[in-house]
């Protein structure tokens, strides 16, 4: 844990801004030249680096003729007016101050805010708010000889709206026209504003070459929608749109995508993906996550430019009504089912049961007289579905598990007894479960299970006692003061044992054994259609360094073992059980040795063999900003070893271990370039599960670019390279979904090249 | 060109500590605390020098010892106005009516004798007939870095401070 | 060689306002956490009565793919809990700046299994969050915010937050997709 250090830049004061008291005409106006003359018709004539000086605004010039009665002011030769902290250079303008309309000739204008800069042949401020520009070179950057520009005969600037619309308007980039639109809006500044968004261009072997122009649209300050045209040379113009809505008590997101006629496949495709929360009142809320898509191998041809996408092979949707009294009762009706992508090239994934409904309600009450009493109870309604795709024409149409409802009630009574350097909580609780199973109903496939009882149950008792010690000491962690911690734990569980093997398997696996689960009432995870019998003892030591004054967690050893007093007889299937008395030693470790450098380390090493069963470990380097490395080794044996409750999976898949060494880093190469990348190499399978390498230019003048080229496995044999370059220009469209957020996902520690464009704000220009 | 018919020119009163009269030159030097009034005008400085041309204009130049300044000071009754001039030296044309002042030189209007707009310079130049002024920066300007600056305050507070001079004055008389 | 048993570690205030649910598993931990290890310490829900608001500023919890397998199945994920709070007088002086608790922990993950693997990631975040009451003890009983309570007047002032929680993400399934 980190304590975060807040940017500490000197920031502008949000509260500074004008005195909204102040009325334009009554503002007191200086005059100051070489020198002054007043004609007659009161004319004032200022000659000689003039100006002509009020709160709210500056007007200079070689020469200065302000009529005072009627606010007409006529600047020549270099005239410059500020105002706003907007500023207009010209060599010569006509402004009139009190109706706040002018003409400037030849303008050079800087617009106030984080806005931009340009030139034109002609500007007419047409009020305070609103100013119309011919022939207009417009740039985002206001530094010298920006990098990119928009080129128009005609731009009107939105102050008010921090918006300006070039008509038939051209983006130029180093002097390259890339971008022409008959009518473009761009943002004058950071906010939200409707216009086009950055493009990005790339190859993949998916998708051939493809351009994604996604546009922006604020619709409303509660809602608004980005539309993703993306054109794939191998497949067609693939239409995305992304919907966000916002309100008081609800928030929803709906992404969709669709093509009309995939050139690959010739047919339809599309996927969409819908999120809606919403508070009810009263305590009821209710939450929907609703995704389809159009077939199995979407994900796989037109996975964009994220990992997420292809490596999906469930798409869950899920319907939630939830209530709480927010004290003591809660509860919900959940529909759940999946949509299960096939990957012809690899193994059959048996789809995973839908839940169609569940009812839970929950009753716990922490410290009522000493105790706490938790009372869970479910009903669910299982459902297998027939598989009926065509990428495994052999299991098409078949049964493959048995359709059928559970009840369950788990109410369990906890004293614990708390003391500042000791906790002792003895637990007992009562797991009761009731079985309807349609094993066998004459379909195909089922007759192995023909004898087993149609209902069934299970009651059993759970009684556990968790005790432990915190001792400490001072001590010093690498020179300065630290309290080091020795927090020895016994953990005792009690299980009798009850014959399970006729229970149907509908959402339970074996979870796997790490620091956490060594202190857990069931070796089983999930539903708990399984509860393994228990007589066991867990012993944990845990050492921490803490710093002496602010209590920071540096470093942290921890070592866990569980005894077992009785042999193992729950299995999910046939799996052997164990049998020895003594489990792997759990070991893991965590440094944070300095706010740059951190350290973990995680393993299970065997008791008898000390080899390792798994192993997880990474070091990571943060030097400054810009540059961080992590190196990370994983190692797991066999991890078959989950069940195959109902034989679906075809015999002979033999169990494999799975070693892997990751590196991911970003590197500043030099003032301009940056480094960026990742490397998974599989020692198993002696390949590359997946690489990134990207390269970051910032150029000067406001622009940077990004060159980067991802590898990975999209399924069994086939793998996608894509490679992708993307042109982040400051000012324009510098907002919107960055499909390199893959980077900032898979990159550890990865910030985006370009910083942030501080807000100039309207006090920061004044002449 | 032929100088306009005077109205009825009203009468120039000089007092000052010592007169000194030169009649070759046709000047008179007037030193100590002088003190030039003429119809709603007043002038006051250290040392007056007048003379006349052969068309009978009158000339004045007027200067302030060191460290003092002459001041000229111009009631307007109707429009509630004052105006306030001030130079190291005070030049009267009688010829073009033009008076000219030179040296830390600041014109200031007041309206029911609060200070409303003002000119400072190092020459201005004030025609008394059109009511116009010129004023030029310089090496001695009464304005920093040798400029003119001025300070014209909006017509509408100018307007509120007569409006309430009229409303005062209305009170008491 | 040196070890001592853990003893009391009393707060500076004496009662104590929180927007932490005290119902919930979590709060009632943690308020048997401090007033174990405070005894003059209790809780009150009267914000006027509070010496200290014990203000939670957000919890996110967040699933990241962390390896992939040669099948380009996801064999892996990271588990982020960020969870952040800050300590303030009745007046709003800051006596504990805004400060983050990230506890992070590996799963192997099996596509085979897929709720299974969900009910697991659900009971690991719920360790890791027990996980952090510790560590919110030690640093509300540190000698720098003791220091800070001493002088609370010279402390910065912050408007007091109401007790809204920021973005607690809604449950965080393995397939998540982010378009």
């Amino acid at each position: 844990a980190q304590p975060s250090p807040d940017a500490n830049g000197m920031r502008m004061v949000g509260s500074l801004r004008l005195h909204p008291g102040l009325k334009a005409d009554e503002l007191p106006s200086f005059l100051i030249g070489d020198d002054i003359n007043r004609d007659a018709q009161g004319r004032v004539i200022l000659r000689g680096n003039a100006q002509v000086r009020r709160l709210d605004a500056v007007i200079k010039g070689d020469r200065i003729d302000y009529l005072e009665s009627t606010g007409e002011v006529d600047v020549r030769g270099n005239g410059l007016v500020v105002r706003d902290g907007n500023i207009v250079r010209g060599p010569h303008l006509r402004y009139n101050v009190d109706s706040e309309q002018g003409l400037v000739e030849q303008p050079r204008f800087w617009l106030g805010g984080s806005a931009g800069a340009g030139k034109a042949a002609e500007a007419e401020i047409l009020s305070r708010q609103h100013m119309r520009l011919k022939n207009v070179r417009y740039s985002g950057w206001t530094g010298p000889d920006p990098a990119w520009y928009i080129d128009s005969s005609r731009v009107d600037l939105y102050l008010d709206e921090n918006e300006g619309a070039a008509r038939n308007g051209v983006l130029y980039f180093k002097g390259a026209p890339i971008l022409y639109s008959p009518y473009l809006t761009f943002p004058l500044g950071k906010d939200r504003k409707t216009g086009f968004l950055l493009p990005t261009y790339g190859t993949s072997s998916n998708g051939g070459v493809e351009i994604t122009t996604p546009y922006y649209l604020n619709l409303a300050p509660n809602y608004d929608a980005t539309l993703y045209p993306r054109y794939l040379s191998k497949r067609g113009l693939l239409l995305g749109t992304e919907f966000r809505h916002l309100s008081a008590d609800s928030h929803s997101e709906l992404f969709g995508t669709y093509i009309m006629r995939d050139q690959q496949t010739g047919d339809k495709r599309w996927m969409y993906s819908v999120q809606h929360t919403q508070t009810l009142g009263k305590g009821f809320s209710a939450y929907l996550d609703a995704r389809k898509v159009s077939d199995d191998n979407y994900f796989r041809d037109f996975s964009s430019f994220g990992l997420t996408d292809a490596a999906i092979t469930y798409m869950p949707s899920q319907a939630m009504l939830s209530w709480s009294d927010n004290r003591y009762l809660s509860g919900f009706l959940q529909f759940y089912r999946y949509q299960t992508l096939q990957d012809s090239t690899g193994s059959f994934l048996a789809p995973p049961y839908d839940t169609l409904p569940k009812l839970s309600f929950t009753a716990q009450r922490y410290g009522w007289h000493g105790l706490d009493v938790v009372s869970e109870n479910t009903a669910a309604r299982f459902i297998a579905p027939i598989y009926r795709g065509d990428a495994f024409p052999g299991m098409s149409g078949q049964r493959l598990m048995p359709n059928g409802s559970r009840l369950t009630s788990y109410t369990s009574v906890a004293r614990p007894f708390i003391l500042p350097g000791a906790y002792l909580t003895p637990k007992i609780g009562l797991h009761m479960t009731q079985y309807e199973t349609e094993w066998f109903s004459g379909t195909p496939g089922m007759e192995k299970f023909a004898g087993r009882p149609h209902s069934q149950s299970r009651v059993l008792p759970i009684a556990s006692v968790d005790s432990g010690l915190t001792l400490e000491r001072d001590a010093s962690l690498f020179g300065n003061a630290a309290i080091q911690t020795l927090e020895p734990r016994l953990y005792y569980l009690y299980v009798p044992y009850r014959d399970q093997s006729d229970l149907p398997v509908f959402d339970t696996g074996l979870a796997t054994f790490n620091y956490q689960q060594a202190f857990d009432e069931n070796i089983f995870s999930g539903g708990w259609d399984r509860i393994a019998n228990a007589n066991q003892l867990t012993v944990g030591l845990t050492s921490r360094w803490l710093d002496a004054d602010t209590g920071f967690e540096r470093l942290s050893l921890s070592l866990a073992q569980r005894f077992y007093f009785d042999s193992q007889k729950v299995t999910l299937s046939s799996e052997t059980p164990r049998n020895d008395t003594q489990s792997d030693y759990l070991v893991g470790a965590k440094a944070a040795l300095t706010d740059k450098f951190s350290v973990y380390f995680d393993g299970l090493f065997d008791h008898e063999t000390q080899k390792r069963n798994r192993l997880s470990s990474g070091v990571r380097w943060t030097p400054k900003r810009l540059a961080t490395v992590s190196l990370s080794y994983r190692y797991e044996r066999d991890i078959n070893s989950y069940a195959d409750p109902y034989g679906v999976l075809p015999s002979g898949t033999v169990p494999t271990s799975r070693e892997q060494v990751s590196l991911s880093a970003q590197w500043p190469l030099s003032v301009r370039w940056y480094g960026v990348g990742r490397y998974d190499y599989s020692l198993a399978e002696k390949r590359s599960t997946q690489s990134i390498m990207g390269l970051e230019y910032r150029g000067d003048g406001g622009w940077a670019a990004r060159v980067v080229m991802q590898r990975y496995a999209v399924s069994a044999q086939k793998t996608n390279t894509a490679l992708f370059l993307q042109l982040e220009l400051t000012g324009l469209g510098s907002l919107g979904t960055d499909p390199m957020s893959l980077l900032t996902d898979r990159v550890i520690g990865y910030k985006p090249v370009t910083p942030p464009t501080p807000e100039k704000t309207v006090f920061e220009r004044y002449e | 060109q032929d100088t306009p018919a005077p109205k009825d020119e009203p009468d120039t009163v000089i007092l000052s500590d010592t007169l000194h009269y030169d009649d070759v030159n046709k000047t008179s030097t007037f030193t100590g605390n002088v003190i030039l009034t003429r119809g709603a005008m007043t002038l006051r400085g250290d040392k007056l020098v007048t003379r006349e041309d052969a068309q009978g204009n009158q000339f004045g130049t007027a200067t302030a010892d060191k460290g003092r300044v002459v001041t000229i000071r111009q009631e307007n009754p109707e429009k509630f106005e004052t105006i306030i001039a001030t130079g190291l030296q005070a030049d009267y044309a009688g010829s073009s009516g033009d008076i000219t002042l030179t040296g830390q030189a600041t014109v200031t209007r007041l309206i029911c004798g609060q200070a409303f707009d003002n000119v400072r310079g190092a020459r201005i130049i004030y025609h008394e007939k059109s009511g116009t002024y010129e004023a030029f920066g310089g090496q001695n300007s009464a304005a920093a870095g040798g400029r003119v600056r001025s300070l014209a305050q909006p017509q509408s507070r100018i307007d509120q401070a007569i409006a309430r001079c009229k409303a005062k004055k209305a009170g008491r008389s | 060689c040196g070890f001592h048993l853990k003893g009391a570690t009393p707060l500076p205030f004496r009662a104590i306002y929180t927007n932490i649910n005290l119902d919930s598993e979590f709060g009632a931990r943690l308020r048997r956490t401090i007033t174990a290890n405070s005894p003059g310490t209790r809780f009150t829900d009267r914000r006027r009565e509070a010496d200290v608001y014990l203000h939670q500023i957000s919890e996110s919890q967040d699933l990241r793919q962390l390896a992939l397998d040669a099948d380009g199945r996801v064999e892996e994920y990271e588990l982020n809990l960020e969870f952040r709070f800050e300590l303030l007088d009745r007046e709003g002086h800051v006596l504990l700046p805004p400060t983050t608790l990230l506890s992070v922990r590996e799963l192997p993950y099996n596509d085979r299994i897929v709720q299974a693997k969900e009910g697991e990631i659900n009971r690991t975040f719920k360790d890791m969050r027990n996980g952090l009451i510790d560590q919110i003890l030690r640093r509300m009983s540190s000698p720098e915010v003791r220091a800070a309570y001493a002088n609370a007047s010279d402390r910065p002032v912050v408007p007091m937050p109401d007790d809204k929680l920021l973005d607690t993400s809604p449950p965080a399934g393995p397939a998540a997709i982010r378009p």
